[in-house]
């Protein structure tokens, strides 16, 4: 058995995969499917301070090796996350992680001072990288509201904070740096590429938002060459995400550079997914002779 | 309604056999699946979700929803239209191939109605390749000695679905085509309206409906112009169908949104059998 255990700034979990955000849920319809005690942590679908009706249907289609989402951030309101959600998850067994969104730099910092009076988190996500709401892509666009927001979280909690960055931007490592110059104790890269598809029998959208985040195996390449561009740039770690199915897709990641990995789409298909990666990425490192999986992370051979 | 319950803790992953495939119409395919532990659970109105490609390749990506149509033994039967690449890619299946599964999934018929002395007559609306979970529900009112009545509507007669089985199980059937090859001509709507009309003043009905989004409309129209009690199977692009990601949602009308939970249901765990009148019927 190999040393899956992975620190991320100062979360200690016990191996370094994690559902992502929004694929999720709120993890009670996932309990029937796997044992959440063997996630390396749990991220939970976004909790905004007002409940969001979400964006009318169709709101998902089908791309090649891939999928268009425009959800729209539908949630229960910081509220009903405490008293409905909260109980269920805190005690799940998995190190929680809460997405947060906002449309102002107060509501983030509120956010963030409202989880950290709640028992069993182990730590924020900062979404600031919606495609599918209006302002939701403006602050990880941006190196100055990137570090702006940022910065006012960093001052409202003093749990672990996670900035879970766009990659729909003409250079990732600025923004990177902006967040990590906010205090970010790790990056998550990315979110999904903002895409569109066309019905050519209604000459329509496929998706009433018109646009959405474009996600699956179909985006790991740029997702991959992201993380790597800012595994080079900044000194905090990186949770890689982005059409991760498989533990080689994970590994791909860790070589790049992430020091920890999210699952997402992939538990569309199977809702096990997560928990193939974890024992895929232990096999690995056992027949390759790695006694621990920091061993390979930012391994990638260029020369 | 609680839009927190989860139906799926029933529901399991498997590698099920292909038993038999066959084309029962134009680009119509029946599959018969083995699954025990699915077959001896499922209800009338759930859906199996179905990986359409090899578990090592990742196009098309998603699962497809079916109805189940029939639970014979430890067999379950779906059947399906090819519309796109996925059921294309499943329609190619040979028997004998192990087809990844998950299910019964979602929310079945509401068949408390007929908890009483005295039940009412079961209408059964189906159009088009939404005849199966219909055919399922015939099953299991027969099953408790009651006799429904369905309507059944296609586009041509080689198209009409489930006429065999309907007619197996004793159920009487009333046709509609598009094109009047046979039965009526016209739509399976002009039938229910018809058989409502006729229904005598002391009679009561429900009605069940399966098919395209405007007949499902058009039906709980219908039903409620009649004040008759209709729920439709719903469909919608599913990805997940667990509940975790939000997709596949329906707008419930205003009064339904009783809390925090916003106006959208998932059809996946709150349907996809739901009541016509609790839906905010729009433009699809």
């Amino acid at each position: 058995m190999a040393d899956l255990v992975t620190q991320i700034g100062p979360l200690r979990l016990q191996n370094p995969v994690l559902t992502a955000s929004g694929t999720f849920g709120y993890s009670d319809e996932m309990a029937p499917w796997l044992d959440l005690t063997r996630l390396g942590a749990l991220v939970c679908k976004t909790v905004t301070r007002a409940p969001r009706a979400g964006n009318a249907p169709p709101r998902t289609c089908e791309t090649s090796s891939g999928m268009l989402n425009a959800i729209g951030l539908q949630n229960v309101g910081l509220e009903a996350f405490r008293r409905d959600k909260l109980p269920f998850l805190r005690d799940c067994g998995a190190p929680l992680i809460v997405n947060v969104a906002g449309e102002t730099v107060e509501d983030f910092a509120f956010l963030c001072r409202a989880l950290s009076e709640e028992d069993g988190i182990a730590g924020i996500e900062l979404n600031i990288s919606c495609p599918n709401v209006a302002h939701g892509l403006d602050f990880a666009t941006d190196p100055h509201l990137t570090e702006d927001v940022v910065a006012h979280a960093r001052r409202a909690t003093t749990l672990p904070l996670f900035a879970k960055l766009s990659p729909n931007v003409s250079d990732i490592t600025l923004i990177a740096r902006a967040a990590q110059n906010g205090g970010a104790d790790a990056l998550c890269v990315a979110n999904t590429f903002v895409g569109l598809a066309v019905d050519v029998r209604s000459r329509r959208p496929r998706l009433s938002n018109v646009t959405g985040g474009l996600s699956g195996p179909a985006i790991k390449p740029l997702a991959l060459r992201a993380v790597w561009k800012c595994a080079g740039t900044v000194s905090i770690p990186i949770i890689g995400v982005g059409g991760i199915v498989t533990a080689h897709d994970a590994l791909e990641f860790l070589i790049a550079g992430a020091t920890a990995v999210q699952v997402g789409t992939a538990t569309f298909a199977q809702p096990r997914a997560v928990l193939t990666v974890i024992e895929g990425i232990d096999a690995y490192l056992n027949e390759n002779g790695f006694r621990s999986v920091t061993d390979v992370v930012g391994s990638l051979k260029l020369d | 309604m609680n839009p927190t319950s989860s139906p799926t803790q029933a529901a399991i992953a498997m590698m099920a056999r292909l038993v038999t495939i066959k084309s029962v119409a134009p680009h119509h395919f029946q599959l018969s699946l083995l699954a025990p532990a699915m077959a001896s659970r499922a209800l009338a109105g759930q859906f199996v979700h179905v990986l359409p490609r090899a578990a090592d390749t990742s196009d098309p990506f998603l699962r497809r929803a079916f109805s189940i149509m029939a639970m014979r033994g430890e067999e379950i039967d779906i059947l399906f239209r090819v519309e796109g690449r996925g059921t294309r890619q499943l329609s190619l299946l040979r028997a004998g191939d192990n087809v990844d599964v998950i299910g019964p999934l979602g929310r079945p018929f509401d068949v408390s109605p007929f908890h009483v002395k005295q039940p009412p007559l079961p209408l059964l609306v189906g159009g088009g390749v939404g005849v199966p979970p219909l055919l399922c529900l015939a099953g299991a009112l027969r099953a408790r000695q009651i006799t429904p009545l369905a309507l059944i509507g296609a586009r041509t007669s080689n198209e009409v679905l489930g006429a065999t089985e309907l007619a197996s199980m004793d159920v009487r059937t009333r046709l509609a085509t598009d094109d009047g090859s046979v039965g009526h001509h016209g739509r399976v709507t002009d039938l229910l309206e018809h058989t409502l009309h006729e229904l005598p003043p002391e009679a009561s009905a429900v009605v069940y409906a399966c098919g395209p989004y405007p007949m499902l409309r058009a039906v709980a129209q219908i039903a409620a112009r009649h004040r008759t009690l209709c729920q439709v199977s719903l469909e919608e692009n599913m990805p997940c169908g667990i509940g975790v990601c939000n997709g596949c949602v329906v707008a419930m009308k205003q009064e339904q949104n009783k809390d925090d939970y916003g106006r959208y249901r998932r059809i996946c765990l709150e349907g996809p059998a739901l009541w016509a009148h609790e839906i905010e019927w729009g433009e699809r």
